[in-house]
């Protein structure tokens, strides 16, 4: 029979049925219990295991690697996806991703601190409302759609047939999607950068704050040249122009290079051969 | 005692429960599955689940112990069977007024001391009567009396509101005693 307490004729209808109840299921989880062990006692007979092979030791090692790890996810994974892995998974997820975030966003940092051209490009994405920048509306003359068409292609890489002496290639950018760029520079830091877009944006904003604006023509191409000094007190060029043959943006972006030799270089950009 | 410390005797205290009622797990957890791998799950998750809350069973007798392990693989064992589908099946959304109602009804159908000793009287008939309950009363009768879970674990468990539970649970006792009564008085 099962004991109930001497004071349950006090206690009031609830906590009668409480304490009734947690009897009754007390008593019924030990005829479990008692049913569960006969069950093992007649696996066992049979030769069999209870416990499957290794089960022991992976189960004792997830233990002690979430108690090691602060309540972290442990480690062993049972073949199945279990409920508290589930449960954790957001969590691990969502760290892996921020994780994921912080480096691509350093990545991006880098590329861009690294590639002024590259850098421009991406201001002209998204800072054609910067007033130290001027927007340059590189318009096709008659038909805008078929521009469309035909940025949509490849890339065609290029070469430069002349650099001022001392140049030489340092850095090689190629998205053949979108942007290809090379980057030269002299034993006395000075640099030129060449790089090639798609024209996807009509628009292509540069850095003109504090700059001398001018214009050339650049292999039969109207060509924008901004002149000023940067940060290191170097003087600063930058030509831009659009081909109106296939569609892309050129930008060479010189420091420490004179006007007429950067003039010169864009020149004696072609496509490379294959 | 230090965090630390306090966490490794934690540690000592789960993996000394699994040692001691490990088979006692796995048997429980055959009776819902024969897949090894997933009564691997069951027993690991509701070891995950004890670290949570170690105290629970700290100090406690080995046959209490023993009811709550297997009290809390059955649970698992419920849940990984789906048991959001069969919970959601039998919750219905119960106003207050609802509530008020059935608990008149509940005092009406008390259980006489008769009728509580004609119940307790047999752990079979117990466990058979209990066996054919729904799913969810077997799991919040056993959270509430076994796994001495609070009313907002319980609502989380079973999907509802916390003012849910009360009433959820004195359905559940009604349903048993009825199945208590209708076995015993077959047996007669």
């Amino acid at each position: 029979m099962i004991e109930i307490k001497d004071s349950y004729e006090e206690m009031n209808p609830e906590e009668r049925e409480d304490a009734l109840f947690r009897e009754i299921m007390k008593k019924t989880l030990d005829y479990e219990i008692a049913e569960a062990y006969k069950g093992i006692e007649e696996i066992e007979r049979r030769g069999e295991q209870i416990v499957p092979d290794g089960a022991d030791e992976r189960i004792l090692r997830a233990i002690r690697e979430q108690q090691t790890e602060s309540g972290g996810e442990p480690e062993y994974l049972p073949q199945t996806t279990s409920r508290h892995v589930r449960k954790l998974r957001p969590l691990k997820y969502l760290m892996t991703a921020s994780v994921a975030v912080c480096m691509t966003i350093a990545v991006s940092i880098s590329a861009l601190a690294m590639s002024p051209d590259l850098r421009n490009m991406l201001w002209s994405v998204f800072t054609t409302t910067n007033e130290k920048a001027t927007d340059f509306k590189l318009s096709y003359s008659e038909n805008e759609e078929s521009l469309a068409s035909e940025t949509s292609t490849e890339l065609t890489d290029f070469e430069v047939s002349w650099l001022p002496q001392g140049f030489e290639l340092i850095n090689n950018t190629n998205f053949p999607d979108n942007y290809i760029a090379y980057k030269f520079s002299d034993k006395n830091d000075n640099t030129i950068e060449i790089s090639r877009m798609t024209g996807d944006n009509s628009v292509l904003s540069i850095d003109t704050e504090d700059a001398v604006i001018s214009e050339a023509n650049i292999n039969g191409q109207h060509a924008t040249i901004s002149e000023n000094l940067d940060e290191a007190g170097k003087n600063q060029i930058i030509i831009t122009w659009a081909d109106k043959n296939d569609g892309t943006f050129y930008e060479v972006a010189a420091h420490g290079v004179s006007e007429s030799e950067v003039l010169r270089v864009a020149n004696n950009i072609t496509d490379k051969e294959n | 005692m230090t965090q630390a410390e306090k966490r490794l005797s934690d540690e000592e205290l789960v993996e000394s429960i699994y040692r001691e009622h490990c088979k006692l797990m796995f048997a429980v957890a055959r009776k819902y599955t024969r897949n090894d791998s997933i009564c691997e799950d069951i027993v690991q998750d509701c070891l995950v689940k004890l670290m949570q809350r170690p105290d629970e069973l700290r100090d406690k007798d080995e046959q209490t112990a023993a009811r709550y392990v297997a009290a809390m693989v059955k649970n698992a064992a419920v849940n990984r069977a789906e048991h959001q589908r069969v919970v959601n099946s039998h919750t219905v959304p119960l106003r207050k007024e609802d509530d008020s109602r059935s608990m008149d009804r509940y005092d009406e159908t008390e259980l006489t001391l008769d009728e509580r000793v004609i119940a307790l009287d047999d752990a079979r008939l117990l466990y058979e009567a209990l066996r054919h309950l729904p799913d969810s009363d077997r799991m919040l009768l056993e959270g509430k009396y076994i796994l001495d879970m609070t009313d907002e674990e319980l609502a989380l468990q079973l999907n509802c509101g916390t003012n849910s539970v009360r009433m959820k649970l004195t359905r559940a006792r009604r349903r048993a005693k009825d199945k208590i009564l209708a076995l015993s008085a077959g047996g007669d």
